[in-house]
């Protein structure tokens, strides 16, 4: 017995000597930490102890040296339900350097190494985020940016962002979610961070914002706004409610039209939400925000259940200057986050966190839209899409936790226990959300008096139009209109226009809603949650004039979620406020569309809301900077004898402005035999037109026989944006600068000149189009510039003059087939122009003649610039290095990669088989596909006229 | 070494680490079952590190020497070197640059003021009154007043309507003379759009903590109206109006429906109580500053569900304190200037802003009979309200035995000036009118009268002087010209 105490107590050192140091590693480090956190920095909201502090100390110590000692790792994961891996790499000086001062420290770039698929190449890093779960563990959060030349994965500056809750996918999750939904939202996956070759644990792998991301979402670079008056932006001597302070928000991009200080949008959104709800105040949301988007906000808010977006932080909004519309963009959205999850009672069934929660949870414009994306949600697949997604994701994550070193929360029954129980939250969630929204509510009625209903909706589905039905067939003269009361004034609106009667039914499109009153209820340590809504009935009133006396109402019924549902009459239904809903049903437009004839004179900005009829011959004079702003269709059909004239007002008078189509609801505008003169563009501090004539944001758009000529001072002739136009027979003579400046649009060009624009003849940015039998002679630069993503095809032109034919740049693709191109400086050019692109332009020209001019093609190395089966002399001189010309000023050389291929000297094309649609161009087959069946494969050039 | 030494060292080496185990063993014992004990450690640990750094602080404030107050925090500000402006003793600092300003100012050693501003700002940017404050201290020295009203001009574009922000730009015109564009600076910050923002806050009988929620007010035709249901018990009822929110609310009367009972409330009756609001007549007056609410206790009613509606006239009204730079001596210069000069619509201007600066502020009057002291159970409280000439006036009811009475000006209000008129006693019934202007007075605190005229000197300005002859003092109303 003494020998093994004397044994134990000879060789206690291997047990005490590491015990010990363990012992002195932890208090050390405990103390270290919590001086740092507890007693130095000020953590608020948390509250680290010195308790605390201690105990999530020793388990990160356990965990770390348990997974250290294990022989398992990431590598058994597996393989499909391993995650990404970023390897990063810093030097301990740096990371020591980080470190030193946290989190001030952290806040400063140092150098790093990133593992791309060729290799390491060198980066910045950092730390990032408000709060101490980011940088005040063992697990930080890191923001790495690259050279502006070398993207990781298309992406200039990313996150590694530690997981803030004990589910980990949170954000993740919720970030698939509002991709599901449609909404403009930053990249993000899960990945194992590698510092230096160790695994430093799961993080979240998110985009940081800048222009890239709207670019990404096909939106034109525009202002994005950032609303954060918290933590270390946050102010003292003032409220901190950004919806009080639209100068203090700050732009994540911006537009470079305007100065980096103008925020002119934001400046109208926030007075309207400083104001008193309305009608008109309301119509003016209506006006500002995409309420689309922002109903599918909504819903991502209600699906997720985030208060995030409160009236302090988180916003993030793009004021898109061609649609004049502001969408939201979701940033960090904790989606299901314990600190907003009920421990018993309901989920939350409207979202009240911010003033804009409060205005719009009483317009109906965005009622309809939030429903709408939920209805899209549940009832089209992609709530079982996404529940699938989330599993995976969900699995994918607990075999990264197993082996991830650094739990946050250190717990790991937590942080195991908090995954398990995620997935039932979510369905509880939803089913809550279908039961509230999809199930129950009716609608009652009463008969007023001879020609008026009463009707009464309870429930959250809206009704979309209500079917009356009269005990005997109607004149089809009736007029109806909506009415309701609010605060002693009557709303009435005419929805005559919309009225369909079909014997003795009307059909109109009256859309109502339950009202949701405020209803506060204290929810523990939830203070965000305290605001919630009640669904109570709204009452209407439904008037007709025109039906005969003794004509009555037989019944109603009403149509919701496309279902119809009977009313039920009941005796009386007494008169109540609609006191939280506004615009129930919006104005319908007037149906009668203006007609202008004759002279019509124009000064100054003119909006025109209605549809309108340009009748042939009318000449429209425009004073200095006057514009026509036209919100609805414009049919101006002209003809050969009389055409539609737009014209300075006076012979010596600075420009006109613009002759604008900028709504949706110019849809099927046309213009025929037209002709515009003397215009250049406008600019108001949130509207831009850089065009004589402008076609924004509207669909199915024809421009025929027409021509457009002497254009001032702004860069285009006509420019198209966010729509969908054919121009066809159509001349723009010697634009100042571009002829036809397009963007994200859909565009064909059929039989149309571009004769000496100052630069290019087409400017395609991110489009879809198709050129066929048009010239473009004498361009002071491309004839067409396909760039940022375009695919173009372009047929039977002749390029004559130009300094360069065509130009392809950054991810487009072009193809040209039986055109001509002589006496151009370059026949054409590929290159990556801009950064945040991977790749170059991609041009291809087949069976066409190039002949007289000063260079054939080049491209370099991210591009491609082929002739196939041309006629080409001195077929094969293609310069080896070229000078590539950048926007910046600077130039560079570079091997030139173009090519020719199965081309000669001669007319004859070397192979007569039918070419086949360009596999590159296959989302383009739609537009394209028929007129290149037209491709003359036996013809070099442009074939003759039949 | 002999032998027995190096088993005496070996047997060290193995006592240490076990003893360090022991204690290891200990704390984590501790560490389990006692966490209140750790919680107390914590607490002496943190006043061991930080403790005496309060020590300084507090014994700074009690010095009455300002010289000797001026080493102390210039000795404190070096401790605290360190300190970084999100660190717990951020405050600290802060209010240690803002009392060495003040004291370099009273000294008149304004590159020191400067230098200790120019501190404050680097140390912390995100504090809009240090920002200020250094505008102040720059154009205090006329070699850098310009750049102190571009300044401040940058932070009034920066911070639209801040009232902090306009008061100083307003002041430090007008100082410059440039009075016109003083009354600019407050016209504008006025025509900033308001915060909408109402809080609401119920007490479900354990007072406001977590019970609050928000919510936008409609106001159609001139009518407020604000609309909200409370789920749950409800004691009182607060409204906190928006951050520094100015408007007038007529006749506000809360309709409270409840168990199917509807229970009117005023705002202003006896269920109702004001904090940094004004009432007059039938309206309640939220003047422009912070943390202004009202509170109405309502019926005791067992009860889960609640319907509030508040209703009340509105009526706009521009802020007294951003009017309040305008009650300066060198705005009362340049009104008299701009009379002498006829420059009617400039003063007229300004003779509105300084109604509305007058206009809700808190005055009160103490009273005592015999050798009572004067104190706060001898208090009656009233605010300024305007005149339709633009002058102002206060009234307060007393009915007490009193032979002396003092009326306490508006606090935090140093070299602001009232040209006190009339001063109507009325004393067992019987009216006495006063004249301010010659009233002999028995004593005065932090206020001057010159010329007439009521200067404060500092910011708890009082005079007092004896009652007209009698018992009970009924009334006083005190008048004054703009």
């Amino acid at each position: 017995m003494r020998a093994a105490i004397g044994a134990l107590w000879r060789w206690s050192w291997l047990a005490t000597v590491p015990a010990s140091a363990l012992f002195v590693l932890w208090a050390t480090q405990t103390f270290t930490r919590w001086r740092n956190f507890a007693v130095d920095y000020d953590s608020r909201p948390e509250e680290p102890t010195l308790l605390s502090t201690g105990i999530d100390q020793w388990r990160a110590l356990s965990r770390q040296i348990r997974l250290r000692l294990s022989s398992a790792g990431l590598e058994d994961v597996p393989a499909d339900l391993q995650l990404r891996s970023i390897q990063l790499f810093v030097a301990d000086a740096d990371l020591a350097k980080l470190d030193e001062d946290l989190p001030y420290s952290g806040l400063e770039y140092v150098d790093g190494l990133l593992v791309y698929p060729d290799g390491l190449h060198k980066v910045s890093v950092r730390y990032r985020g408000d709060f101490l779960k980011h940088w005040g563990y063992d697990k930080k959060s890191i923001r790495v940016r690259t050279k502006a030349t070398d993207l990781f994965g298309g992406f200039r500056s990313f996150n590694l962002i530690v997981p803030k809750f004990p589910e980990q996918l949170n954000n993740y999750l919720a970030y698939r979610l509002a991709t599901t939904l449609g909404l403009i939202a930053p990249h993000c996956e899960l990945v194992n961070v590698f510092l230096n070759g160790r695994n430093t644990g799961l993080h979240e792998f998110t985009e940081q914002l800048d222009e890239g991301t709207l670019r990404r979402h096909d939106r034109m670079p525009g202002d994005l706004y950032a609303g954060e008056l918290i933590s270390k932006s946050q102010y003292a001597g003032m409220s901190n409610d950004v919806f009080d302070h639209p100068l203090l928000w700050e732009k994540v991009a911006a537009n470079n039209h305007y100065d980096l200080d103008s925020h002119a949008p934001l400046e109208a959104l926030t007075t309207v939400l400083r104001g008193s709800p309305s009608e008109a105040s309301q119509a003016e949301l209506s006006r500002l925000l995409d309420m689309d988007a922002w109903g599918r906000f909504g819903a991502f808010e209600l699906l997720t259940q985030t208060h995030h977006f409160d009236e302090v932080h988180n916003w993030r909004l793009f004021w898109d200057p061609w649609r004049l519309k502001f969408e939201p963009v979701v940033w960090d959205p904790t989606g299901w986050a314990p600190d907003w999850r009920p421990a018993d009672g309901p989920i939350s069934l409207d979202v009240m966190a911010s003033r804009i929660n409060l205005w719009l949870v009483t317009n109906g414009d965005y009622l309809a839209a939030r429903h709408a994306a939920l209805r899209d949600f549940f009832g089209s697949g992609k709530a079982e899409r996404f529940l699938g997604e989330f599993n995976t994701s969900l699995l994918k994550a607990a075999y990264a936790l197993q082996y991830d070193p650094n739990l946050l929360p250190t717990d790991p029954d937590a942080v195991f226990g908090s995954l398990a129980n995620f997935r039932p939250y979510v369905d509880q969630v939803f089913a809550q959300l279908r039961a509230a929204y999809f199930e129950g509510g009716d609608v009652r009625w009463a008969r007023v008096d001879d020609k008026t209903v009463r009707l009464q909706v309870t429930g959250r589905r809206p009704v979309s139009s209500v079917l009356v039905r009269f005990e005997r067939e109607l004149a089809p003269s009736v007029s109806t209109r909506l009415r309701y009361e609010r605060l002693g004034e009557t709303i009435d609106v005419d929805l005559t226009a919309g009225t369909v009667e079909r014997g003795n039914t009307l059909r109109v499109p009256a859309r109502l809603f339950c009202q949701l009153v405020p209803e506060f209820r204290c929810v523990p340590a939830q203070a965000l949650r305290n605001h919630m809504r009640a669904a109570a009935p709204g009452t209407y009133e439904l008037q007709f004039d025109g039906v005969p006396a003794g004509n009555r109402v037989l019944e109603v019924a009403t149509v919701r979620d496309d279902q119809e549902q009977s009313a039920e009459l009941v005796a009386d239904l007494p008169q109540a406020d609609l006191e939280f809903v506004y615009r129930a049903t919006p104005p319908l437009r007037n149906p009668t569309p203006q007609t202008w004839r004759g002279d019509v004179v124009v000064e100054g900005v003119r909006e025109v809301f209605d549809d309108v009829v340009i009748e042939p011959g009318t000449t429209v004079r425009l004073g200095a900077n006057a514009c026509i702003l036209f919100r609805g269709r414009v049919l101006a059909t002209g003809s050969r004898e009389h055409p539609i004239r737009f014209l300075p007002m006076a012979r010596d008078q600075d420009p006109w402005g613009t002759v604008a189509l900028n709504s949706p609801d110019c849809r099927g505008s046309r213009f025929q035999w037209c002709e515009m003169r003397g215009g250049s563009g406008h600019k108001s501090p949130v509207e831009e037109y850089t065009s004589m004539f402008s076609i924004h944001n509207c669909v199915d758009v024809r421009v025929e026989d027409c021509r457009f000529a002497e254009n001032h001072v702004v860069d285009d002739m006509v420019h198209v944006m966010y729509s969908s136009v054919v121009f066809d027979r159509v001349t723009l003579d010697t634009a100042l600068a571009d002829a036809l400046d397009c963007d994200i649009s859909t565009v064909v060009v059929r039989n149309s000149a571009f004769p000496r624009s100052g630069n290019d003849g087409v400017d395609l940015m991110t489009c879809h189009a198709l050129v066929e039998d048009c010239s473009f002679e004498g361009n002071e630069d491309k004839g067409i510039s396909i760039g940022e993503s375009s695919y173009l095809v372009v047929l039977r032109s002749r390029f004559d003059g130009c300094v360069k034919a065509l130009e392809a740049k950054d991810g487009s693709i072009a193809c040209a087939a039986n055109c001509e191109v002589r006496h151009c400086k370059k026949v054409f050019n590929a290159y990556k122009k801009n950064w945040r692109y991977g790749s170059g332009g991609y041009l291809t020209m087949y069976k066409s003649i190039v002949l007289d001019n000063d260079a054939l093609q080049t491209a370099d190395r991210w591009s491609r610039a082929e002739l196939v089966d041309c006629q080409v002399k001195s077929s094969g001189s293609l310069v080896d290095h070229y000078e590539q010309d950048y926007v910046d000023g600077t130039s560079r050389r570079m091997k030139n990669m173009a090519h020719i291929r199965d081309s000669s000297d001669g007319k004859q094309p070397s192979d007569q088989a039918p070419l086949p649609f360009p596999s590159d161009l296959e989302h383009l087959r739609d537009l394209a596909g028929q007129a290149w069946s037209s491709v003359q494969s036996g013809v070099r050039g442009v074939p003759d006229a039949k | 070494m002999r032998r027995k030494t190096v088993k005496t060292l070996a047997d060290l080496g193995r006592l240490i680490p076990l003893a360090v185990c022991l204690f290891a063993g200990s704390v984590a014992w501790i560490w389990t079952h006692h966490a209140d004990a750790v919680a107390a450690f914590e607490k002496r640990l943190v006043h061991l590190l930080t403790g005496r750094f309060w020590g300084q602080f507090e014994a700074a404030g009690k010095v009455g020497d300002p010289a000797v107050e001026h080493d102390l925090l210039e000795g404190l500000a070096h401790d605290l070197e360190h300190v970084r402006s999100q660190d717990r003793l951020s405050d600290m600092v802060e209010k240690c640059h803002t009392r060495l300003i003040a004291l370099a100012e009273a000294k008149g050693d304004l590159d020191e003021a400067l230098s200790w501003a120019r501190a404050s700002v680097a140390f912390d940017g995100q504090h809009v009154r240090t920002l200020v404050r250094l505008g102040e201290v720059l154009c205090a020295r006329p070699e850098t007043r310009d750049q102190g009203l571009a300044h401040l001009s940058a932070l009034s574009r920066k911070f639209a309507g801040n009232p902090h922000v306009a008061r100083a730009l307003a002041a430090q015109l007008a100082a410059a003379g440039r009075g016109a564009e003083a009354l600019d600076v407050l016209d504008a910050a006025c025509a900033v759009p308001q915060s909408n923002r109402w809080i609401v806050l119920w007490d479900e009988g354990q007072g406001y903590e977590e019970s609050n929620a928000h919510q936008i007010p409609v106001v159609v035709h001139d009518c407020f109206r604000l609309r909200f249901d409370i789920v749950g018990r409800c004691k009182r009822v607060r409204f906190l109006t928006p951050l520094f929110a100015s408007f007038t609310l007529v006749q506000p009367m809360l309709h409270v429906v409840v168990n199917g009972e509807t229970h009117v409330l005023s705002l202003l009756g006896p269920s109702a109580s004001v904090s940094n609001m004004a009432t007059a007549g039938d309206r309640l007056e939220a003047v422009g500053v912070s943390d202004a609410f009202v509170e109405v206790v309502l019926p005791e009613v067992a009860a889960d569900r609640w319907e509030f509606t508040l209703v009340a006239g509105w009526q706009p009204r521009r802020s007294s304190l951003i009017a309040s730079p305008t009650l300066l001596p060198r705005f009362a210069a340049l009104r008299d200037e701009w009379a002498n000069r006829g420059e009617t619509a400039q003063l007229a201007r300004l003779q509105g802003w300084r109604a509305v600066a007058y206009a809700g502020q808190p005055v009160d009057l103490y009273y005592r009979h015999g050798k009572e002291p004067f104190a706060g159970v001898r208090k009656v409280s009233g605010t300024l309200g305007t005149l339709p000439d633009g002058g102002f006036a206060v009234e307060f009811q007393v009915d007490k035995p009193a032979s002396q009475l003092r009326v306490d000006l508006p606090a935090d209000a140093a070299g602001i000036s009232y040209r006190l008129t009339k001063l109507d006693v009325v004393v067992d019934g019987r009216l006495t009118s006063l004249d301010p202007r010659t009233l002999e007075l028995k004593g005065t605190n932090e206020v001057e009268r010159r010329d007439g005229t009521f200067v404060a000197t500092g910011n708890d300005p009082f005079f007092w002087f004896d009652a007209p002859a009698g018992d009970v003092v009924n009334s006083v109303r005190v008048e004054g010209a703009p």
